[in-house]
């Protein structure tokens, strides 16, 4: 407890002032010198490094916070639980540095109620006045680097210039000695503060450190690191070194040389840089998560320059007001414009069941990673269960990238053969109108169908491979556009196609690409959001 | 008649299939968040560093027809 010297009432850190303030007598302290702590601990032989601190563990997730406080709130900054939260005392380390919050709650709030009223679909209650209140200002523990490089360069450089009518490229070998000293690298220590917040939510200012003293938690939670230094080294030098690489101050000294990504690479293998010094930061963090049916999300607020990262779910309902709002003048269009032939009306069908389709991919290619947080290098380190799976699964991405170069070819091929199809009678300009006024040509049409048709397939091979529990909808969609778009391709092949058949098909194809688009919401929700947490702390559900 | 019915069917369940497309546009594009970069990661860094005796040896010279 940090007590006031004049009425011993428990001072807090006043933002505004950057200072320690009594609510009762109005008295101030300069935080960097009050050191009640620091007199106490001399006094009984402590370790200096450590201070009383009160741990807070939610018994849903496990997660845990540290406070100098003794009462807090009844919910949990992790999972978003309304719960007691269990405390006991212990020994918190704490860190060599802090940045003092510069943001207070109330900016914070209104920073967030800005950024929400952006996120037109999202729920309601996430826009209310008083839900920001749940915000919590957390010191989240990073590793600072400060990483030095020294070391002879050697790079190939090249000089391009224009002489008609020729194209020259001179070649250069570059050389000369490099110091650097980069001072202020940093990397979230902790495994339940997820990596891409806590990058989004950077930069941190370094020259805003100040030497820690307990005095600046007082008001505020702190989240302890439980990641060794050694998982975020190479990133810290790669990204100094990557830096160096593209600075001005390389351009000056080699002026006009162009140097390519190979360089980058040789660079980066042969510099020789290291990390003279690694420490421990608390940045300042104001944390705000949400329930989200049996997920959650965060919305993250950085203490010192108020940028802001949150995830917004989408409201079903205001999906489904909006889309029939929207749907209502578009089928007064199309009322008005003149009847789609039927072999157009199909190809029109087939198009947008293939949108639906890469859309889900897109989005279920994303769920998979951020469900198996595959993104999040602290959290996998943690986590030796998922060793496997995340090197199987980044293989398979890799592959799959790999596959995605190989394929274009065909797919160039195809887009020729399409351009070439639908330019032979006219213009290709006139030939898309055509299409729309019903004039399309049977073999363009069928030819149209048969490519979409591979389309739907391959992309629907994909969707089928990230099919888990709970996605019955989806497939039912997936089926119902699958065999009914064989089906009207059929239909068009044997010329019966001007029939009721041909109608219903078209419908169930629209249905399918309905009930897709619908379930695209629901995996556009999965992907924002994350399963409640399992810390893998004492008083997770899973793991106790 | 049927055929009527098929047609204000089929111009109902288009025009939604276009909506929900715009709507999921709309919410993909605001997802897109802008991740920091590198040098924008630094940026609250401190940096300084030197390049010293930097030399340009030329090795060769390619030409070729043509302005690209």
């Amino acid at each position: 407890m940090n007590a006031c010297p004049n009425c011993a009432s428990e001072m807090r850190f006043d933002i505004a002032t950057q200072s320690l303030l009594c609510p009762h007598c109005g008295s101030k302290e300069n935080p960097q010198t009050y050191s009640a702590f620091g007199a106490f601990a001399e006094e009984y032989g402590r370790d200096p490094e450590e201070m009383d601190a009160i741990l807070y563990s939610c018994p849903q997730c496990g997660g845990s916070i540290y406070s100098t406080e003794s009462s807090v709130n009844g919910f949990c900054s992790y999972c978003g639980a309304n719960m007691t939260l269990k405390s006991r005392m212990v020994k918190m380390k704490y860190p060599r540095y802090v940045a003092p919050f510069r943001i207070d709650k109330e900016e914070c709030k209104k920073r967030y109620l800005a950024y929400a009223k952006k996120a037109f679909f999202a729920p309601k209650e996430l826009k209310n006045p008083e839900y920001p209140d749940r915000f919590r200002g957390i010191y989240m523990t990073y590793w600072g680097y400060n990483v030095h490089m020294e070391g002879y360069l050697a790079l190939d450089g090249k000089r391009d210039y224009i002489s008609l009518p020729y194209h020259y490229t001179e070649c250069y070998k570059c050389s000369g000695w490099v110091n650097a000293e980069y001072k202020g690298i940093f990397f979230d220590a902790s495994s339940t503060f997820e990596d891409h917040y806590s990058e989004q939510v950077a930069p941190f200012n370094y020259h805003a450190l100040v030497k820690f003293n307990p005095a600046y938690l007082s008001g505020f939670y702190a989240d302890l690191p439980d990641l060794s230094d050694e998982i975020y080294e190479e990133n810290a030098l790669n990204l100094s070194k990557d830096n160096l690489f593209r600075s001005s101050q390389l351009r000056k000294s080699f002026p006009g040389m162009n140097f390519d990504e190979e360089q980058k690479e040789r660079f980066r293998s042969t510099m020789d840089a290291y990390c003279s010094e690694t420490y421990t930061v608390f940045f300042p963090i104001w944390f705000l998560s949400y329930r989200h049916k049996d997920d959650m999300a965060c919305a993250v607020v950085n203490g010192q320059t108020g940028r802001i990262v949150s995830d917004f779910p989408v409201s079903e309902k205001k999906f489904l007001l909006f889309g029939f709002l929207l749907a209502l003048p578009l089928f007064l269009l199309f009322s008005l414009l003149p009847t789609f032939s039927l072999s157009a009306l199909l190809i029109i069908s087939d198009s947008f069941a293939v949108f639906s389709m890469v859309l889900l991919v897109y989005l279920l290619q994303k769920v998979h990673i951020h469900r198996l947080m595959l993104d999040d290098k602290g959290y996998l380190s943690k986590s030796t269960a998922y060793d496997y799976q995340f090197r199987y699964h980044l293989n398979e991405l890799r592959e799959a990238k790999r596959k995605k170069k190989k394929n274009r070819l065909p797919l160039i091929l195809g887009i020729v053969i399409v351009l070439a199809l639908l330019s032979y009678p006219l213009q290709l300009g006139l030939n898309i109108l055509l299409i729309l006024l019903g004039g399309l040509s049977p073999l363009t049409a069928l030819v149209l169908c048969i490519i979409l048709e591979l389309l739907i397939l391959k992309n629907g091979g994909t969707i089928l491979r990230y099919m888990g529990k709970g996605r019955i909808p989806l497939l039912m969609g997936m089926i119902l556009t699958f065999f009914s778009s064989i089906y009207g391709t059929y239909l068009l092949f044997s010329r019966s196609g001007y029939s009721h058949a041909m109608y219903v098909v078209i419908l169930l194809i629209l249905l399918g690409t309905v009930i897709s688009q619908l379930c695209a919401v629901g995996e556009y929700n999965r992907m924002v959001c994350r399963p409640l947490p399992q810390l893998m702390r004492e008083g997770g559900e899973y793991h106790d | 008649m049927t055929e009527e019915l098929f047609v204000i069917l089929s111009d109902a369940l288009l025009a939604l299939s276009v909506a929900f497309a715009l709507n999921c546009i709309i919410i993909l594009l605001s997802y897109h968040k802008k991740k920091p970069s590198d040098d924008e990661l630094l940026s609250g860094s401190c940096t300084e560093f030197e390049i010293k005796a930097a030399e340009t040896e030329p090795q060769k010279m390619k030409r070729r027809f043509g302005i690209f």
